[in-house]
């Protein structure tokens, strides 16, 4: 028999060179373009930037602490939701468990201002009836908010780590055992990994950012490292800067990734769906409902305030007639950058589950654009493709296009490596025996992973859609995304044109999410349905 | 059929992607368009770039600043580009930036002939800027909240104990028109003195957030009694019909800060010529006219006899800082402002 790794590498060898390549100039080249600047020019001043002491350092601990108490409880919490959700295949539930994962669209300040106008409103509540209020502020506010605005990340990973668990086990175990200790002991230590995978991104994702720990009177060293920015202008300090955020966020990463690799990513059978989804055992039922209740306060609370805001249908409908420049700007960038994401992705994902002695260099390569403040990934991008030579890609939709691919790029090689490592190595290793070329190997390959290709898709796509940091420093002159026109409104303090515009931002993508759910159920079901037929064939 | 099906569906993406791309590629050098990038909010910028469209023939390709990005938006946007511009020119919501890219070599001189009105002292003596119109850093109350009498009349009430700390708000005063404002009072009262200000404030324990719009925000849906923001987001707050009041601060004696909107013609830009043109638009007094009509301009450098509701009758004693004085102090404030507001 083939060797494993061997045969994943088979089909289409020369498009995963190709492939890596593409990754390797979307990702590395613009960040080595500015390390080599860093390190040509060095200063004695950056010295102390790349070593923070003082009150660098307390910032740093600052935004430790906050990383660790929105990762563990964002992970917890999410974990409560995701099995919650499991069960949600059909019907209205089906569509809320999508509407929760859209709520990443939603922008973190509207988040803010939701929760800020529920505490107040509670607040005036309790000092009508003289009982004690509530300061809605400081670092519980800001960890809330944080956690709140990040739970349909950790959920949606832990709902892909539901989905890769091998049914086989659990339909073992259930009949040997009661559901509460299948959770116990086949379902939680099997998604532990995927558990690791969800903190180490909350917490990632949580360092980085700036904005609500800002908006709580909380400093953070990612808000440092956008002072720096405005004061210096100068690239190469934030790049000195950021160092020691790359330094904790890649171990971080590491560590969150190594069980990924050794436990959940072994290779299940192709295929097969878990039906008999376990219950929630009778003891865990106010788990359940406290579940439900922090679902339906994610969603409700920044929703009322979006429908609060826009006022009408008439308001919703006006701020969309005036976008529609944006929109279709909007959706051309998500659309390209999940479609060219796919291709690199795919060719990444499969260098990282083959074994060699650089692989857990590949590893690092992968996540370190997650650690990158946005602006960072926008200058290092204009460094690199602002010459003359190239003015027809810098002026154009592929600068923004690229900047999303660079900042979620290692989350579709992250999907992808999970699929990956499902497909059944016979199916490859037959492909690798009858295909007449690499082309036609791509046959199996491809379709076997499908599920994987249309989750990183509609992540992107999601993503793209509402990211701003890095496209407001490329886009092209006379373009502008549907988010950097809702950025642009907030200033303004044109609420509910910002509250209309949220809602096209999220209608739209809820109607992409869901055109490729259904695609995937359909196409499950074509082939659930040819392998049944097939096997009973063969009987 | 069905793998056909699919397989045609994923190539019409791929093609629509394709078009898409080479489709949007922009005529950067093209005699008849200029690209400006701004930091005048596009809600009040885009339709005064509309109408120079239209009455000049010349297409306008804009980039517009979001108030998130804190200031490393457009400014370093336009110090990366340096070497090879995109841009004709900045048309800058303050004047600080656009001082930081003169320094940077970002900017050429053009005097324009629309400036000749301006005062000398919203005009760069080399040429590489001029200024007009004008946003005046004032205090927004909450009218639901505070009784006329109890309204302040000076930033340094935000001191006064009276002032409950958790109710007053300024932005983080190291971004945007709050760092301005700051490096003004540095250069007013002396670099000692304006740093013991913002310790003061720093140690009360007043709100310090994340924008001026959040402070309007704030200050409108009665979480905050009081704070610091700019006359165009108070402006705005008004216009929703919010409870809220504009105090122009300090009239009896120091004055208010009044922040004019500044131009720049980029060196090297792609279209120098509609550059000029757009440059010579902007500081006209027509556009001064419609920019202080629409809200977000309060103060204009020339007369031109309108008035607006929530102005104060008798004008706005100003600050009496030059600009240059104020943008000297800049690398200070952020650098001790650090120190003090992050942490």
């Amino acid at each position: 028999m083939m060797n494993y790794h061997k045969g994943l590498m088979s089909p289409g060898r020369l498009g995963h060179q190709a492939g890596l390549i593409i990754f390797i100039i979307i990702i590395l080249l613009p960040l080595i373009y500015l390390l080599v600047k860093t390190g040509v020019s060095p200063s004695k001043e950056w010295l102390p930037l790349l070593l923070p002491q003082g009150r660098r350092l307390g910032l740093l601990i600052n935004s430790i602490t906050m990383g660790v108490i929105v990762s563990m409880l964002g992970t917890a919490v999410a974990f409560l939701i995701a099995a919650l959700c499991w069960r949600w295949q059909q019907g209205p539930r089906f569509y809320i468990k999508w509407l929760f994962l859209l709520m990443i669209l939603v922008p973190a300040y509207i988040h803010s201002l939701a929760w800020s106008t529920a505490f107040n409103q509670m607040d005036f509540w309790l000092l009508l009836h003289n009982l004690p209020g509530i300061s809605f502020s400081g670092w519980w506010a800001a960890s809330l908010v944080q956690l709140m605005y990040l739970l349909p990340v950790a959920a949606g990973i832990i709902m892909l780590g539901f989905q890769s668990l091998n049914p086989i086990l659990i339909e073992a175990a259930r009949v040997s055992v009661p559901d509460r200790d299948v959770w116990i002991r086949i379902i939680l230590p099997l998604t532990y990994p995927i558990l690791k995978v969800s903190t180490g991104i909350l917490f990632l994702l949580t360092i980085v950012d700036y904005s609500v720990p800002s908006l709580f009177q909380v400093s953070t060293y990612a808000m440092e490292i956008f002072a720096e920015f405005s004061a210096s202008n100068n690239p190469n300090r934030i790049m000195a800067l950021s160092m020691p955020l790359l330094l904790i966020t890649v171990p971080v990463m590491i560590f969150a990734v190594s069980g990924l690799r050794t436990t959940i990513l072994k290779p299940e059978k192709f295929n097969l769906v878990l039906k008999n989804i376990p219950a929630w055992p009778q003891e865990w039922q106010e788990l359940k409902i406290i579940a439900g209740f922090l679902l339906m306060l994610q969603v409700g609370v920044p929703l009322l305030v979006i429908v609060k805001y826009t006022g009408s249908i008439n308001s919703f409908l006006m701020a969309m007639s005036g976008s529609w420049k944006e929109i279709g700007f909007s959706l051309k960038v998500a659309l390209l950058a999940a479609l060219f994401a796919l291709p690199p992705s795919l060719s990444a994902a499969k260098q990282l589950l083959k074994k060699s002695k650089i692989s857990n260099l590949w590893w690092i390569i992968t996540t370190l654009p997650l650690a990158l403040p946005a602006p960072l990934v926008g200058i290092a991008l204009i460094a690199l493709w602002n010459h003359s030579s190239t003015n027809a890609i810098y002026g154009s939709m592929i600068m923004p296009v690229l900047a999303c691919l660079m900042r979620f790029i290692p989350l579709t090689v992250l999907i992808l490596a999970v699929y990956i490592k499902r497909i059944n190595p016979i199916c490859l290793e037959a492909a690798d025996v009858y295909q007449k070329n690499e082309l036609h190997g791509l046959r199996i390959f491809l379709p076997s992973i499908l599920p994987g290709l249309l989750a990183a898709l509609g992540l992107v796509f999601a993503l793209a859609a509402g990211e701003l940091g890095a496209t407001l420093l490329v886009a092209p002159a006379g373009k502008a995304t549907l988010t950097m026109k809702i950025y642009n409104y907030l200033h303004y303090g044109a609420t509910d044109t910002v509250a209309g515009l949220c809602a096209a931002l999220m209608l739209i993508t809820f109607l992409m999410v869901m055109m490729i759910v259904c695609f995937n159920k359909f196409w499950s079901r074509n082939l659930t349905g040819r392998e049944e037929k097939s096997d009973a064939q063969n009987y | 059929m069905k793998r056909r099906g699919i397989i045609v569906t994923i190539l019409s993406l791929l093609l629509f992607a394709c078009s898409a791309a080479g489709g949007c590629s922009q005529d950067k050098k093209n005699e008849s368009s200029v690209v400006v990038y701004t930091s005048v909010d596009q809600i009040y910028a885009e339709p005064i770039l509309n109408e120079f469209e239209e009455a000049s023939g010349i297409k306008v390709q804009a980039v517009y600043d979001v108030e998130a990005a804190k200031t490393t938006g457009l400014v370093n946007r336009l110090i990366a580009e340096k070497n090879n511009p995109q841009a004709d020119v900045f048309w800058n919501g303050e004047f600080a930036q656009t001082i930081l890219l003169k320094q940077e070599g970002v900017l050429t001189p053009y005097k324009s002939p629309s400036a000749q009105d301006i005062p000398e002292s919203l005009i760069d003596p080399e040429g590489y800027w001029a200024g007009a119109g004008g946003r005046c850093r004032i205090i927004l109350v909450n009218t639901e909240l505070m009784a006329p009498e109890d309204y302040p009349d000076s930033i340094f009430d935000f001191l006064n104990e009276k002032y409950p700390a958790d109710k007053v708000g300024i932005a983080y005063p190291l971004f945007g028109t709050t760092a301005t404002q700051a490096a003004a009072l540095y250069a007013y009262l002396g670099p000692e003195e304006g740093k013991s200000f913002f310790s003061a404030l720093k140690d009360r324990g007043v709100q310090v957030v994340d924008g001026n719009s959040v402070v309007r925000d704030m200050v409108a849906d009665g979480r905050l009694m009081m704070g610091l923001t700019d006359t165009d987001d108070a402006v705005a707050a008004l216009e929703n019909g919010k409870p809220v009041k504009m105090i122009f601060p300090d009239q009896d004696e120091m004055g208010t800060l009044i922040i004019p909107y500044t131009t720049g013609l980029v060196a090297g830009g792609p279209n120098p010529d509609a550059g000029q043109q757009l440059i010579d638009y902007l500081l006209s007094s027509e556009v001064e006219r419609k920019i202080y009509t629409a809200g977000f301009s309060q103060v204009t450098v020339r007369p031109l006899g309108i008035e607006v509701e929530y102005l104060p009758s008798s004008g706005v004693k100003s600050m009496g800082i030059n600009i240059t004085q104020a943008y000297e102090q800049l690398d200070l404030v952020t650098e001790e402002l650090r120190e003090i507001f992050i942490r």
